[in-house]
């Protein structure tokens, strides 16, 4: 039921406000509300909606729709017609009010709008008549300066003016001087004319001297002949040409002597600037090579006197360039001395203490640095003794061919050096002592073989003997033995004297080759063995290397030794 | 030493004083000059148009020129001391009288000014300033016969002086004072060089060449003293004349006293001739710097205005340059020319008239108009008395 009156009153309102947009909009929420609200009452809530509208309406201001004291549910139509009616009327005036007040609030946002406007704009205009100002006092401050500049103008014009004046008024009585000057002279001429023309005496020049003197040189007076005209004219040409070589050589002479100052000067400058700094070391060596090409140049051409209009050019360049370093040096300076000049001017005080201190800190470090070079100068000298050590011994042994290594690597390499050195003299002397033994040992070959010799041939005597004088004897051991004995006694004795030699070389050598006692027994064919086996090896031993032998000498030793 | 009054000619010896000879003229004279070989003096007698010559060697010589009507306006020795010049009236000629042939040239044209004849120091040529068809040229003689050597037309508006340098070999030429120019012409005749300081304002007042021809001084108008070197020709530099100097090395002030009578021992620079007493000792005084000058401003109506360097001469050996401001009469500025500053100022008591340097020393004299010879040398400065009858002395050797 509220549905449809509701729906009588959206289109009653709107077809009485269709011009506002704004109400159309709260129509259709309204309607969108409807649909929300429709729920609102149901059949079992009845009373309770009347109840609650009831308060709505007593709230708004209206007569109550409802009383509660009316039987039951009843609604009473007319009092809720009447309240829907002046609900309705509230919504209408409501809504005019609304749009009373959109169209105000319309109304106010295009005035603002307006006003924003008309805002920037104002804004524009006073910029834009701000800057006109500056660019119109920019004109004044010009036209102030020109009127300024014009004054002086006019001042100085008029003051020439005055002057081109005076100037005018002294001719003009120089003038006027002069004129009068002619004007008496001009009369005076007149009036000698007239007198001369009236005068009938005429006195006429002469001379009257006593006699004649003679020339002022003594020579007679030459007649008037072209031959004295022409030698006027050399005379004259010749006096002239005098004059022109006497000034030409006083300025060879000048220009001579002011070349050579400039030579000195520019030598005494580029001096002055190599004192000074050094860090254009490499700019004067290119000066300095520059010079010596010119110095060359000029020593070839001296005697053609610099006439070369480049050399001279090239002079007066190098003095100028010369001249400049010297100026940009001496102001480089002179800055300096008014930098430390200012900094001194600030704290003298402190200054002084920082200057000691700067003083002690610097003297430390020379100190140090002296000692360092102390060092160095040592290690130095250590190096190069170490170095002629080695030179040496390079020289000797001819197997290190290196080259020279650096003293720097010498240092590094200094104690494995010494080792090596020490190990070499160790093994240069164990090789005197087996050259020695050698030598031993050839001589107690050559005399066992002669030994030996001697020994065959009595055996060989001794076994004819014995097969010559063979009898039934019951031991056949014994004259082995026997035989035995004897050689090995004879041999023992030969052989004791190598053992013995053998031990002693032994003993003596240093070597780590094992060096057990050898058993003084042994037997022949061993004896041999090893003498042909010492023998073998020692031609070995002659014939290989100091290296070789002394390893082929170790082993001998050990094939002796088990034996 | 010669000196005239009125009609007599009284020559002294330079040492003692001692009148040698004395010549009685016809007139007063004029003008009175040695001969270059100083054995001859002439003495010219303007107003009745005589000249005459006496001779030194022989007092019984006489020789006298008359020019006749034409008259006399100038008369001078030649270089070589046998020839006179006389300059007739109005300039209408110059004739040359030979004292050695009795032969006479006459030269046409001469122009009126200051200077126009000049003769060169080995005295073999003399330039003369002519002006034909209102057009100013130069001629040069030969000295030997009076040849003319050289004609040659300059560009000078008014010519108003010419110089031969001393080596001979380059003649100056000047305008009048109202155009500065100094022209210089070889002694061939070909144009040199000009120089003009300036234009419109009184120009030149005065030229000398130094003695070694390395410079040409010219003294202007302005009061300032130009120097021109001789192989450009152009300015090296130039001395003005301040009224307060601040910049030299000394000024002498000459000082008058009245010493009290028989006092003759306080006058300390005194040359202690005779009869002094009456005279007033003065002596030079050094002056501490800055000193004022006093400067007279010339009449502004009058022409020729007493203001400018009107006098200037260089020692002989060219150190020294001696100029004078006509403005400040009294001083005398002696200028260092190996420095090119001022050396020292002599303040006189009265203007100067006239200054010459000693032909061998570094010397300077000067005269005031009074009976006192003032003497300059780079060690000092000495004022001595001499004695004459005039009121006027002037140097002739």
């Amino acid at each position: 039921m509220p549905e449809s009156y509701l729906d009588k009153d959206t289109s009653h309102c709107s077809a009485e406000t269709r011009t506002s947009p704004l109400s159309q909009f709260v129509q259709s929420s309204l309607q969108r509300k409807l649909y929300m609200f429709s729920g609102f009452c149901t059949e079992h809530n009845v009373p309770a909606c009347l109840s609650h509208i009831s308060q709505e309406v007593s709230c708004l201001g209206l007569p109550p729709v409802w009383k509660e004291s009316g039987g039951g549910s009843e609604l009473n139509v007319v009092a809720t017609l009447n309240c829907m009616y002046d609900l309705i009327q509230l919504h209408h005036r409501d809504m005019r009010t609304l749009e009373n007040m959109e169209v105000e609030q319309l109304k106010s946002s295009s005035t603002a709008d307006y006003l924003q406007l008309t805002a920037t704009r104002l804004k524009e205009q006073l910029e834009i008549s701000k800057r006109e100002n500056t660019g119109l006092l920019e004109r004044e401050r010009q036209l102030q300066v020109k009127v300024k500049s014009l004054q002086n103008c006019l001042k100085n014009i008029k003051e020439e003016e005055q002057k081109l004046q005076s100037i005018i008024a002294s001719r003009a009585r120089q003038y006027n001087h002069e004129m009068k000057r002619k004007e008496r002279e001009y009369n005076k001429l007149k009036e000698r004319l007239n007198q001369l023309l009236v005068d009938k005496k005429e006195r006429k020049p002469a001379i009257d001297v006593l006699n004649t003197i003679g020339r002022a040189d003594g020579k007679r007076s030459l007649w008037k002949t072209k031959k004295t005209e022409e030698k006027h004219e050399g005379e004259m040409y010749k006096a002239l040409l005098n004059n022109y070589d006497t000034r030409q050589r006083e300025l060879m002479l000048e220009n001579a002597e002011l070349k050579k100052v400039l030579q000195h000067m520019k030598k005494d400058m580029i001096s002055i600037l190599n004192a000074g700094p050094t860090q254009n070391a490499d700019k004067h060596e290119e000066i300095l090579s520059e010079d010596e090409e010119e110095d060359v140049l000029d020593s070839s051409k001296e005697s053609v006197e610099l006439h070369c209009f480049h050399a001279r050019e090239k002079l007066t360049n190098s003095i100028r360039l010369q001249w400049r370093r010297l100026k940009s040096h001496v102001e480089r300076l002179d800055s300096q001395v008014s930098l430390t000049k200012t900094d001194e001017g600030k704290d003298t005080d402190v200054s002084r203490e920082t200057h000691e201190e700067e003083r002690d800190r610097l003297q430390e470090e020379i100190q140090h640095c002296k000692d360092l070079i102390q060092t160095q100068q040592q290690l130095f000298q250590v190096t190069t003794q170490s170095c002629c050590q080695h030179v040496m011994y390079q020289q000797l042994s001819a197997s290190y061919d290196e080259e020279a290594p650096t003293v720097a690597s010498n240092c590094w390499m200094l104690k494995e050096k010494e080792c090596l050195q020490e190990e070499w003299r160790t093994l240069e002397e164990q090789r005197m002592i087996f050259e020695k033994k050698r030598k031993n040992f050839t001589e107690a070959a050559i005399r066992l073989s002669h030994e030996r010799k001697a020994f065959e041939e009595d055996r060989a005597t001794w076994l004819k003997y014995q097969f010559l004088n063979s009898n039934p004897f019951a031991d056949s051991k014994n004259p082995s033995e026997s035989k035995s004995a004897f050689p090995i006694t004879e041999i023992e004795t030969g052989a004791t004297l190598d053992t013995e030699k053998l031990e002693q070389c032994r003993s003596e050598s240093t070597s780590s080759t094992p060096s057990s006692t050898k058993p003084k027994r042994k037997t022949e064919t061993m004896e041999q063995s090893s003498v042909s086996g010492e023998n073998h090896q020692r031609i070995f031993w002659k014939e290989g290397s100091n290296h070789d032998g002394y390893s082929n000498h170790i082993l001998t030793d050990e094939r002796n030794s088990p034996i | 030493m010669a000196t005239c009054v009125q009609y007599r000619l009284v020559v002294r010896d330079v040492s003692t004083l001692q009148i040698l000879h004395l010549f009685t003229c016809l007139d007063q004279v004029s003008h009175m000059e040695w001969s270059s070989d100083s054995l001859f003096i002439l003495c010219a007698m303007y107003k009745r148009g005589l000249v005459q010559v006496w001779s030194l060697e022989q007092p019984d010589w006489h020789c006298k020129i008359d020019e006749g009507s034409i008259g006399l306006v100038c008369s001078q020795w030649s270089a070589d001391g046998r020839h006179i010049l006389n300059t007739t009236e109005f300039h209408l000629r110059i004739t040359v009288w030979s004292l050695s042939t009795k032969a006479v040239s006459y030269i046409k044209y001469p122009k009126d000014c200051p200077k126009g004849v000049d003769f060169s120091k080995d005295g073999r040529y003399m330039a003369l300033a002519e002006r034909r068809d209102c057009k100013d040229h130069v001629s040069v003689f030969v000295c030997n016969d009076w040849h003319l050597f050289r004609h040659f037309e300059t560009e000078t508006q008014d010519l108003a002086g010419l110089q031969w340098s001393p080596n001979g070999c380059v003649l100056a030429v000047w305008d009048s004072c109202l155009e500065y120019k100094v022209l210089l012409y070889s002694l061939d005749g070909r144009f040199l060089s000009t120089y003009s300081a300036f234009e419109w304002s009184l120009g030149i007042k005065s030229v000398c060449w130094s003695p070694s021809s390395q410079f040409l001084a010219i003294g202007s108008y302005d009061e300032k003293v130009r120097i021109l070197n001789h192989i450009t020709w152009k300015k090296i530099t130039q001395f003005e004349h301040p009224v307060t100097i601040d910049n030299t090395k000394t000024v002498y002030k000459e000082v008058e006293r009245r010493p009290p009578v028989g006092s003759d021992e306080l006058s300390i620079h005194n040359s202690g001739i005779g009869s002094t007493l009456l005279n007033t000792q003065s002596k030079y005084e050094i002056c501490p710097l800055p000193i004022q000058i006093p400067a007279v401003k010339p009449d502004p109506d009058r022409a020729n205005p007493k203001i400018g360097v009107s006098a200037l001469a260089f020692s002989s050996d060219s150190r020294y340059m001696a100029t004078k401001n006509d403005n400040m009469a009294s001083a005398v500025w002696v200028w260092n020319m190996q420095k090119l500053r001022l050396e020292a100022v002599l303040e006189q008591i009265s203007s100067v008239h006239c200054f010459q340097w000693d032909p061998k020393r570094p010397r300077l004299a000067l005269c005031t108009g009074n009976s006192k010879l003032y003497l300059w040398s780079p060690g000092g400065c000495v004022s001595v008395q001499v004695p004459t009858e005039g009121t006027e002395s002037f140097f002739t050797v």
